[in-house]
């Protein structure tokens, strides 16, 4: 799923390193998120908008059908 | 239940039943031709002739595997693992107490590989419940 | 990566190294312990001793599974649901050609073990390149 990982990151300074750390993740697991390659659980999802201070879907762009 | 996935689940059972059934036949008829074969080539292709119908049920479960939903996904693969422990366990065991001398087992790679498919449905059936 | 899965990641490693050291002793002492003696509850009690540190091995897994984050477990699920069926697909060849004496491997149950564990970490090792 694209989303806005990438670019929100950037805009803090924020290593994958940091973001991992503060979403109790590996740095892989960041990586694929940005790619997209990876989708989040729910949990997750909610931890991420809420690490960043944003709604879930104003981070993730979901495939349209 | 979505009507993507009831197809799928039905063309599964359907598939899944007929693999099962030429697997049940070929093996009936190798076993009743073994007897009346002679060479090594011969006996080999008698020997191999179910793996023609465990090849196919192998590649459809995969392409299945990718249909399901996330739940079911998520299931399967975790009762794999399971059933993958389970099987590292009774093999070992299993390859110690023959190697001991304990006990002599007469085809037991072929036990093994039905008790890994039991293994997994179990597992399957204890993390998720019947469908 | 999370400090909380780094530690988890060494725990691991310790445990894992710990219960396979553990496992070569007790391997090497039964096998010089069960020379001469007589099939019995010694010898199999003796057969089965190596299989306690593999199952401490497994717990240890079990405990650093649950420690991963979920991208990681999602990985590990999905790697043994391919390396089962392909587990499976082996086993019953193995013992089909096994069956019709075309091709005998003494210590087959053994090595399965092993078999299915480095099979799961070489689907592991796909999946994440794929990824």
């Amino acid at each position: 799923m694209e989303n806005r990982l990438k670019d929100l990151r950037a805009e803090r300074s924020w290593s994958q390193g940091d973001l991992a750390e503060k979403l109790d993740v590996s740095r892989q697991t960041v990586n694929s998120l940005e790619r997209g390659k990876y989708d989040p659980s729910l949990p997750l999802a909610f931890k991420i908008a809420d690490v960043f201070g944003l709604a879930i879907e104003e981070i993730f762009i979901p495939e349209k059908e | 239940m979505s009507e993507r996935i009831r197809k799928a689940k039905r063309r599964y059972t359907v598939t899944t039943m007929s693999v099962m059934l030429a697997y049940l036949a070929i093996v009936f008829i190798a076993s009743q031709l073994e007897d009346h074969v002679t060479g090594t080539a011969a006996l080999t292709a008698l020997a191999l002739a179910p793996v023609i119908p465990m090849a196919a049920a192998c590649v459809f479960y995969l392409r299945v595997h990718r249909q399901m939903d996330e739940r079911e996904q998520r299931i399967n693969a975790n009762a794999a693992g399971a059933a993958l422990i389970v099987g590292l366990l009774t093999a070992t065991a299993g390859g110690f107490l023959q190697s001991f001398g304990v006990i002599a087992l007469e085809d037991p790679m072929l036990w093994f590989g039905s008790l890994l498919i039991l293994a997994w449905g179990f597992a399957r059936i204890a993390m998720g419940g019947f469908d | 990566m999370s400090e909380r899965i780094k530690k988890a990641g060494k725990r691991y490693l310790l445990e894992f190294g710990g219960a396979m050291t553990l496992y070569v002793v007790v391997l090497f002492a039964s096998i010089y312990a069960a020379k001469g003696i007589e099939q019995g509850p010694t010898l199999t009690a003796l057969a089965l001793a190596p299989i306690a540190p593999v199952v401490l091995a497994c717990i240890a897994f079990f405990r650093f599974y649950l420690n991963m984050d979920e991208r990681e477990r999602r990985i590990h699920a999905d790697a043994a649901a391919f390396s089962l069926v392909i587990g499976i697909f082996a086993a019953l060849t193995l013992g089909f050609l096994h069956s019709f004496g075309v091709f005998k491997f003494e210590w087959d149950m053994l090595w399965f073990g092993p078999f299915l564990i480095g099979l799961w970490g070489a689907v592991r090792c796909v999946l994440r390149l794929r990824d």
